[in-house]
């Protein structure tokens, strides 16, 4: 008897429409982030490798050029001007050179390139900047914190259904049931960890100026 | 009154941050685990694979102990010192004996040959080496961006007189091996 394996073939990037890449990836489908980010390595590590002076490992920076990709993209900030790969490498030379900026070094040769907002840019590292505060937060006060921010819809009887509604914070009666606690408690609670997050971002001047 | 509203206008752009934080992590992680999976994929290998995959990892093992082993049967004595020969602004490190140890170790000799240049270059270049007399080109490889030294390989050079250069041909430096 014969035993035939058969291989599953790769399916080449160049059978995927821009609009079929793009919708991948606002999806978050596995199969197209792993096809683009294969399709852009070499490119990213060979830019990367021009930065010498700073410590940039090209898979983090491409990781990172992805993230910011997908989030333009649900975000309807990606407008379409150039292909998502020029896209992506446009994000990650910014990385590169906001690297640069911060050890002090100086590369005239490579300006950013006007393809991307350089203000959403700045805001994704003061995302980064909220994770590590966040990382150095309690366990409950980041889930009362993220129960009391997360959007609540709430419909009145004067909006038709195909309206969400007002989005406003959760309040914390429904907090008090979440948890299993009373609703005085959820209230103390939530004073107590935004006092510290508030504490915390204080201590960062960036996301200080942002404020 | 004016105080709530800057609290409330600071406790605002918190939230947006906070959630726009979570949404952030969200789509990173999606991004790891998408491409974890794929390197995961990629390195299960089947098992008749892997029967050759530890023949040629022994034969590795075997060839790099051999390599070591005469390594250390052949290790210089330690008074033959290196000696910096300086040639404008570019340098030559190399291994100074006498001309009988030159010969018996002319293998090791050849390991310790280094080029360093003081130029920088921002794209791909070249590193040429030719035969002085003839102008015969005898090696030449690409130097990466900012590379500023190259070791020339083993073997590479039979005694003689040679001139090298990077990138632009009219800074090339002469380099003499002994006999």
């Amino acid at each position: 008897m014969i035993l035939v394996t058969k291989r599953i073939k790769p399916v080449p990037i160049e059978k995927f429409s821009e609009e079929e890449l793009i919708n991948g990836l606002e999806q978050g489908d596995g199969k197209i982030i792993t096809l683009i980010y294969k399709r852009n390595i070499a490119v990213i590590r060979n830019m990367v490798n021009q930065y010498s002076n700073i410590i940039l490992e090209a898979e983090d920076v491409i990781q990172e050029g992805l993230t910011r990709t997908i989030m333009n993209i649900r975000d309807k900030k990606f407008k379409g001007a150039s292909s998502i790969h020029t896209y992506l490498y446009s994000i990650c030379k910014n990385i590169c050179l906001k690297e640069c900026q911060k050890s002090k070094i100086f590369y005239p040769a490579t300006a950013s390139t006007d393809l991307i907002d350089e203000k959403q840019e700045d805001y994704y590292d003061l995302l980064q900047s909220v994770l590590i505060i966040k990382e150095q937060m309690e366990q409950k006060c980041i889930e009362i914190i993220d129960l009391r921010f997360s959007l609540h819809p709430v419909l009145t009887p004067e909006m038709d259904l195909s309206n969400q509604g007002t989005a406003v914070m959760m309040p914390f009666e429904e907090i008090a049931r979440k948890l299993d606690i009373l609703p005085d408690n959820a209230r103390q609670r939530f004073k107590r960890c935004l006092e510290k997050l508030i504490e915390a971002v204080k201590q960062d001047k960036q996301i200080e100026d942002f404020f | 009154m004016e105080m709530d509203e800057k609290d409330n206008d600071r406790e605002k752009k918190l939230r947006g941050l906070w959630n726009d934080a979570k949404r952030y992590k969200e789509v990173r992680d999606e991004v790891r685990q998408s491409l974890f999976q794929s390197h995961e994929t990629r390195f299960i290998i089947p098992f008749y694979r892997k029967k050759y995959f530890a023949i040629a990892a022994s034969l590795i093992i075997l060839i790099g102990i051999s390599a070591i082993l005469i390594f250390i049967i052949h290790k210089p004595s330690s008074n033959s010192g290196k000696d910096e020969l300086t040639i404008g602004k570019d340098t030559i490190l190399r291994l100074q004996m006498d001309k009988q140890e030159a010969k018996a170790r002319q293998e090791i000799y050849r390991d310790e040959l280094l080029l360093q240049w003081n130029n920088k270059y921002d794209t791909i270049s070249h590193l040429v080496v030719f035969d002085s007399p003839n102008g015969k080109i005898v090696y030449r490889t690409e130097i990466k961006p900012a590379q500023q030294s190259f070791k020339l390989p083993k073997d590479l050079l039979q005694p003689g007189k040679y001139e090298w250069y990077v990138g632009d041909h009219k800074f090339k430096k002469s380099l003499i091996i002994d006999h």
